[in-house]
């Protein structure tokens, strides 16, 4: 009996408490934040009042200490519109709202953006006096400044429209093990823009660079869900000769991030620039059109705006929002495939590469996981800024017998390592063999020059038999990664030129020339 | 004291052990540093003075010669004290590890990926925050290359920052008009 007495007790205990609770009064209104208004040159001079979406709202009693003041929480809608259910029969002197650049009280949403202390950005609003427990208070519409404090919401902003990005991608929003923090005051002393697996920490003079922003969160987005090889460190928009792996990853960075802002029909969706954040129109300081080649032109793959730019115009098209609508800028292309076919690019076959490079993007692309074919539109993009991930004219001369005829003194051949044997567009690695006829007792120089996408040649002779090695080099010189080797014929005859990838480095692929000469 | 700060400044700004990618830089670049504010002698309120210490970086990615800075106002006219423009004169620039450097007749000159600095000492005149636009031009090549960026020294009024508890930045916010 008294089993069952306790068992209805707890039952009805149980009921109590899954009964909404009983709300006293309701506290509303609107949260908005200054906007500055951007494109290519900089600042436009233009404020625009956003929404505040999904962060964090707090009702307190402003006159009690730390967490005794609580009363309620709630949130923001993609309106920046609350209302928030108080239950609090107290009279209270003062009550407030405050909104957070968090988003705790979003179930699926997972963004934080603090001081360089890692203190949340709390906006308040002015105090309502002598609350009364059943008193609603909509405190209307509010507004937080730039210049301080509504850049910690505008980078709140771009991270909801970012983590949004990855759902359209992959099912769902970053989870809560993906919580990303963005560090960033506006007198934070901090003068460079960096991210180091889920922390972003924002320049002080960054809150409104909107593409830096998103440049930096897709830093962390791909932490989280692909790999980088990054090395880190300076580096510079006009270097054609960056690190293959960071000028991917920064490529990456860049162009994911300027995606977002294509998906959502943003205009200058095209343009990544950093300003010195100074008031007023303009203060650009740099940046690119990802879909102008002349800017920051580069050859080979060893180039973050080369790179970005390529994996821009896969998705680049008639529709996209940059200022020359209904035209597939240059090069025009027939591609304009969904974000989806880069994402699981960067997600699946990626992950496995040992550095992940601009060729590690091609060969995933082509990956039989993937299979995002269109190969010969692929070329054509690559190709614009001579990235070379495909057989050159000669292939196959990987062997003696398949050996490409070289004359001497005639022009530069343009080859490339990469073999891809069974066509499906993903490479391996490649041997070049070039047969010459030579002349007993005249001196033949063999070179390769031109070397693009991070090449590193090594060139040897190789005698009638196709296998004794007559003459090498590998490195011209320190620092010149080309080769050049210089022989005289024992005897007339056919012997060979053997050209492959030095061991080393971070790559497999490559273009060069190569060139036989006489004195 | 104010060398002490300055040598913190230095610290802060020599370049770190690269753990991660950092922003990527145009041909020039140049990142600030407030080093301090220092109130004039005068009276306190609209009409004082100080002076604001600016620890100055430029880097470049490619050789520069003919360095020379210019103290901007956010609109572009040219900084003044008292009516006339303010010019940076005599700087002492020093390299990368803190070795002073020469100038060359037409300024000082940066290396291929180098980087110069030096400390400005600007002048400001009424109680406000001066937001002060630090311009570098240079030669590459004959051809003129310049970058710029902005400070703000508080001077006299509240600095409208959010205000820390230890948990929250807070600051107020303004009703919709």
């Amino acid at each position: 009996m008294r089993r069952v007495v306790l068992r209805l007790l707890g039952a009805a205990a149980l009921v109590v408490a899954t009964i909404p609770a009983h709300a006293n009064w309701t506290a509303s209104g609107q949260m908005l934040y200054q906007h500055r208004e951007w494109d290519a040159t900089g600042f436009t001079g233009t404020l625009t009042n956003l929404p505040v979406r999904f962060a964090d709202v707090e009702v307190v009693d402003p006159t009690k200490a730390g967490g005794k003041g609580h009363l309620a929480w709630g949130r923001t809608d993609a309106n920046g519109n609350f209302s928030v259910a108080v239950v609090d029969s107290s009279t209270r002197s003062k009550v407030r709202v405050r909104i957070l650049s968090q988003t705790t009280q979003t179930s699926d949403l997972f963004v934080k953006v603090t001081n360089q202390s890692g203190s949340v950005y709390a906006g308040n609003s002015s105090d309502y006096s002598s609350h009364g427990p059943s008193t609603n208070v909509n405190w209307g519409t509010m507004v937080a400044q730039a210049f301080g404090s509504a850049e910690a919401f505008n980078i709140l902003d771009l991270c909801v429209y970012g983590a949004d990005f990855v759902k359209a991608q992959s099912g769902s929003r970053p989870s809560s093990s993906k919580l990303v923090t963005f560090k960033w005051a506006f007198v934070g002393g901090v003068t460079v823009s960096t991210t180091s697996g889920n922390t972003v920490t924002l320049r002080d003079t960054a809150g409104y660079d909107d593409t830096v922003i998103l440049h930096e969160w897709s830093h962390y987005v791909m932490n989280n869900y692909s790999k980088s090889s990054n090395p880190g460190g300076t580096h510079y928009l006009s270097d054609c000769n960056e690190d293959p792996r960071l000028a991917f990853d920064e490529a990456r960075a860049s162009f994911f991030g300027c995606s977002v802002r294509r998906l959502n029909g943003w205009a200058n969706s095209n343009v990544y620039v950093r300003t010195d954040g100074g008031s007023g129109p303009g203060h650009a300081l740099n940046g690119y059109n990802l879909e102008t080649p002349e800017q920051y032109a580069c050859q080979g793959d060893t180039s973050e705006v080369s790179n970005s730019r390529s994996m821009w115009d896969i998705g680049d098209g008639t529709a996209t929002n940059d200022g020359t609508a209904g035209i597939d800028d240059t090069p025009p292309d027939a591609l304009s495939l969904p974000d989806t076919e880069t994402w699981q690019v960067f997600t699946g076959p990626i992950k496995n590469a040992t550095y992940v490079t601009g060729e590690s993007f091609w060969d995933g692309w082509f990956d039989p996981t993937v299979a995002n074919g269109n190969s010969a539109a692929m070329k054509d993009i690559w190709s614009s800024s001579t990235i070379e991930f495909f057989q050159d004219a000669f292939e196959p001369n990987n062997t003696t017998v398949s050996a490409t005829l070289l004359n001497a003194n005639d022009p530069a051949v343009h080859a490339t390592y990469f073999y891809d044997a069974n066509g499906d567009g993903k490479g391996e690695v490649d041997t070049d063999i070039f047969k010459f006829n030579a002349v007993g007792g005249q001196s033949y120089t063999a070179q390769t020059l031109n070397l693009l996408s991070a090449n590193d040649t090594n060139l040897e002779i190789l005698d009638t038999n196709g296998t004794t090695v007559l003459a090498w080099n590998d490195d011209r010189s320190a620092g010149d990664k080309s080769s050049s080797v210089s022989w005289t014929a024992p005897r007339s005859g056919a012997f060979y030129v053997r050209s492959k990838r030095a061991s080393g480095g971070f790559t497999i692929y490559g273009s060069y020339d190569l060139k036989l000469s006489t004195p | 004291m104010v060398s002490a700060l300055a040598m913190l400044a230095l610290a802060a700004m020599a370049p770190a052990k690269p753990a991660f990618a950092t922003e990527a830089k145009g041909d020039l670049d140049l990142q600030l540093r407030l080093v301090e504010t220092v109130p004039g002698r005068g009276p306190a309120g609209p009409s004082m003075t100080g002076v604001a210490r600016i620890e100055v970086l430029v880097e470049a990615f490619r050789a520069t010669g003919g360095v020379e800075l210019r103290v901007l106002r956010p609109n572009g006219s040219a900084w003044t004290v008292k009516t006339r423009p303010f010019t940076t004169r005599d700087l002492a620039w020093s390299d990368r590890g803190g070795e002073p450097l020469e100038p060359g007749a037409d300024g000082p000159s940066i290396r291929v990926r180098g980087a110069i600095r030096t400390t400005i000492a600007v002048p400001l005149e009424g109680a406000a925050i001066h937001e002060i636009v630090v311009a570098v031009t240079g030669l590459v090549g004959g051809d003129p290359i310049a970058t710029e960026g902005v400070v703000r020294a508080v001077l006299g009024v509240p600095d409208n920052q959010p205000v820390d508890d230890g948990a929250f930045a807070n600051f107020p916010l303004q009703r919709e008009k």
